[in-house]
């Protein structure tokens, strides 16, 4: 249980950040800034630039150069500071471009390996050389393998329209396709269960939270996942402002959403959510709080009266909450307690404010699905608002995360590709070692029966998820470097990232200002839509070419130049996006005033803030795309896939969101070698691995694991004190910082630090600080998605 | 108007630190110098229940 400190400071000030703000008179600038300060005054115009790292938003920033260099970077500065139309404004990441862009790291030249895979060993060579080695290992692998052994990999680092995979896509398109992928890193679990629920994922808009009385989010951290001007976190605070609801984070760690004003902070374990959605349905039927009408007419399953024909008695979901399912077990707050943490007062307090205030708006962040148990934690939560009857009201939400808002923008056209083949993107690593054995019902193939292929070929091509943001870093190093199965891999990046060293052959990209591009609104923006035009404004500075160049000449060595660029430049394809995406979106100017201008805002795009409102107000008329048209609490197709599905120990698919403990949970034998839950966040200072070796922003936002004022002392550790985070996959090396903002027995990591793995004492420890060293490659059960967030572990001083 | 001092609301502060890197760029500040500090202040403690929670 957690208590708060007794001050004059009273709830909301457990946690401040205090900014020491100093005046900005002339005797603080040095010499090199007052030169600065000067020369952006003398310099008109900037260059417009966007931030396009994957955060799910897309921030505008201005490049000042002088003498061929960037200078400064500053925002959006073309909009006022309301809470619609509003300056997009880049956060610290989009301020930092310059070391990104002057980094030591960046790529200059095209190379060769020229050690061992993995060693980081590599030569120079003349694009030349590079262009035709990549296109001859193209056509070596399709023509020995097929199609399906050449694997694009997940890479989501560059995300504008043309110089970006686009390019890539396209160049394997016309080599005849490639093995693809389905579901994310981010989002597998509740991408893939959600719509069984709901048939798609349905959010409404963040400033629908004015109109709600209460705000519970499971796991929902905005202000740093959406940290962005143009972001979710800036219209959850302006929300909050405009209708005071309370508020309320589920959360094993008091995250900085908390810090910047919540009221109340319910510490769970991690994997335990749907835990405490079982208490609370419990309190919400035995006090009558369901909405029974809602759930009659709306929903399938909740009782024996909407069961379909084909379910099993007692299958139903009230049945389960009040132990009268198959396990009998009746789920209580007092049953909760003991598996969540949360005590059982806390439970009651929680269902009550739930079951009596209206309109209540509940959401979910990506954390609480990333888990070996996530499917049925996601279906859970959207459980609450269904049983309040509170979806498709104002002031509600579905209980998936909250909406977005987003332009039809029109991509570099990428082709076909004829390949049917595609795996869970998390399976890539399976496929290499025994992708033959691959099927629909043990591996979540899908368009195939079986894969029949091994993966013997990767391109990969802005992303780092290869080594870093894949699980258990120390096994996937050792399945990249056996060059017997995968036999060749191409990297293009702008960064020596940890992906780098596993490449055969190493393409130096472009980055930021250094082309001509143009980036769209990313998919979690929230309520801003908007085009922001990328201009070059500087020079490459060694031997790099953008991604689409890079293609168009390994096409242009396949003899397909003239399909690849069907007679346009990069810039041509820029404008033929940009007209494109305007008979789409025809409030967008003309082109000329686009690219001359600025960022083009859009606002009201998303007409209807309130998710599932036509349902609500007529079910029969506006089906839900599930087979009963109704919210499937009940699902007939997850029963099926349960009972022809091979699982493994421990797994479980159920037709009704259950809580289960999987494997490495809260409660599992493997807690007496490794006590402590691990998981991972997403924190200020990078988005996933991109911005880790910048040193403005290691400075602001260090590496550390975060361990409770407990666990720390029955360990001897210290705050600062370097520790070793360990399990049987791995042992990461950071320095502790010892907190209470985290619940005892959870320790967390920052994701995405470079892994960095060192023998030390004749063990191989990752010095980087890389969560995913400790990580496990075994799927979650229906999704077979990454269950990043599922680890038990130990800590020690080192 | 001259610029005498910025003001901060520190209730709607998150700890992003975007005020540090936008003034380390603006005045091209290496690492170990910072015009801009922010502090994280957090208190509160722990205690274990019989069952756990």
């Amino acid at each position: 249980m957690f208590n708060l400190p007794q001050s004059t400071f009273g709830r909301r000030s457990f946690l401040r950040f205090s900014a020491l703000s100093v005046a900005a008179g002339s005797f603080l600038m040095n010499p090199i800034s007052k030169a600065v300060a000067q020369a952006v005054k003398e310099i008109e115009p900037f260059y417009w630039n966007a931030c396009v790292i994957n955060c799910g938003q897309r921030c505008p920033q201005r490049c000042f150069v002088k003498g061929g260099q960037v200078i400064r970077v500053e925002t959006d500065n073309t909009a006022g500071d309301a809470c619609d139309h509003r300056q997009i404004r880049a956060c610290l990441r989009g301020r930092a471009l310059r070391q990104r862009l002057y980094s030591p790291d960046r790529l200059k030249y095209p190379m060769k390996r020229v050690g061992e895979r993995g060693e980081g060993k590599f030569e120079r060579i003349t694009w030349d050389e590079a262009i035709k080695t990549v296109a001859d290992n193209l056509k070596r692998t399709v023509e020995k393998y097929g199609n399906e052994s050449l694997y694009w990999q997940y890479c989501s680092g560059q995300q504008s329209l043309v110089n970006s995979r686009r390019a890539w896509w396209r160049l394997l398109n016309l080599m005849g396709g490639y093995l693809k992928y389905y579901g994310s890193y981010s989002t597998a679990q509740i991408g893939a269960a959600m719509p069984y629920t709901y048939g798609g994922r349905p959010g409404s808009d963040m400033s629908e939270i004015a109109n709600a009385k209460l705000y519970v989010t499971f796991g929902g951290n905005t202000l740093v996942t959406r940290g962005s001007g143009g972001g979710k976190g800036y219209q959850l605070e302006c929300a909050k402002d405009k209708g005071h609801p309370k508020s309320i984070m589920i959360d094993p760690m008091y995250n900085d959403t908390v810090a910047a004003g919540m009221d109340q902070w319910i510490p769970i374990r991690p994997g335990t959510d749907a835990a405490l959605v079982e208490a609370i349905a419990y309190e919400l039927i035995k006090n009558n709080w369901v909405d029974q009408d809602f759930l009659d007419k709306y929903c399938v399953g909740y009782d024996e009266k909407t069961l379909p024909a084909s379910a099993a008695k007692g299958s139903d979901y009230k049945s389960h909450i009040l132990g009268k399912g198959k396990d009998g077990i009746a789920k209580t707050p007092e049953w909760a307690a003991k598996i969540t943490g949360i005590p059982a007062e806390t439970i009651v307090q929680l269902a009550k404010e739930m079951g009596t205030t209206k309109p209540c708006f509940v959401s979910q962040g990506w954390g609480p699905q990333r888990q070996a148990n996530g499917e049925e934690t996601a279906r859970a939560i959207a459980m609450l608002p269904i049983l309040l009857g509170q979806v498709g009201l104002p002031g509600t939400n579905p209980g998936d995360a909250e909406g977005n808002s987003s332009l039809p923008a029109v991509y570099l056209p990428i082709g076909k590709n004829p390949v049917k083949a595609t795996i869970p993107v998390f399976m890539w690593t399976d496929a290499i070692v025994r992708g033959k054995d691959m099927t629909d019902i043990t591996d979540g193939m899908r368009g195939v029966k079986k894969l029949d292929h091994d993966i013997k070929m990767i391109v990969n091509s802005g992303g780092n998820t290869m080594i870093n943001q894949h699980s258990d870093s120390n096994a996937t190093d050792k399945i990249l470097r056996d060059t017997s199965k995968c036999e060749f891999i191409v990297v293009c990046d702008n960064m020596m990232t940890p992906t780098c060293r596993y490449a055969d052959i190493l393409l130096p990209d472009v980055l930021g200002p250094e082309t001509d591009d143009i980036a769209c609104q990313g998919g979690s923006n929230g309520g801003t839509t908007s085009m922001l035009p990328m201009h070059k404004a500087v020079e490459p500075q060694w031997d790099q070419k953008t991604s689409y160049e890079i293609c168009r000449l390994i096409a242009k060595e396949l003899g397909k130049e003239q399909e690849f660029t069907e007679g346009r430049t990069q810039l041509q394809w820029l404008e033929w996006c940009y007209n494109e995406t305007r008979k789409k979106v025809p409030q967008l100017p003309d082109w000329d005033t686009f690219w001359k201008g600025g960022p083009a805002q859009v606002y009201g795009w998303r007409k209807n803030p309130v998710a599932l409102s036509e349902f609500r107000a007529d079910p029969v008329k506006n089906p839900l795309k599930t087979p009963s048209g109704k919210i499937e609490i009940y699902s007939e197709r997850l029963n099926n896939i349960a009972n022809t599905w091979k699982l493994k120990p421990g797994d479980v698919i159920s037709p009704i969101p259950v809580y289960f403990r999987n494997w490495e949970m809260y409660g599992d034998d493997l807690q007496k070698k490794y006590p402590l839950q691990c998981y991972g966040f997403h924190h200020h200072g990078r988005i996933h691995s991109t911005f880790h070796n910048l040193p403005w922003l290691r400075e602001q936002h260090p590496d550390v694991v975060f361990i409770n004022v407990l666990d720390a002392k029955a360990r001897g550790i210290n705050n600062g004190d370097l520790v070793q985070i360990f399990n049987d996959r791995g042992i990461v090396e950071l320095p502790a910082k010892v907190t209470s903002r985290i619940m005892p027995s959870v320790v967390s990591i920052p994701q995405g630090a470079w892994y960095t793995p060192v023998k030390k004492n004749g063990k191989v420890v990752d010095i980087g600080g890389n969560i995913n060293t400790l990580t496990s490659l075994r799927p979650s059960p229906l999704a077979k998605g990454n269950p990043q967030h599922t680890n038990l572990v130990e800590v020690r001083k080192a | 108007m001259t610029q005498l001092g910025f003001f901060v609301d520190v209730s709607k502060c998150s700890g992003c630190k975007t005020c540090a890197v936008a003034c380390k760029d603006a005045h091209n500040l290496p690492v170990g110098m910072n015009f801009r500090k922010v502090h994280e202040y957090a208190g509160g403690n722990w205690k274990q229940a019989a069952n756990g929670s």
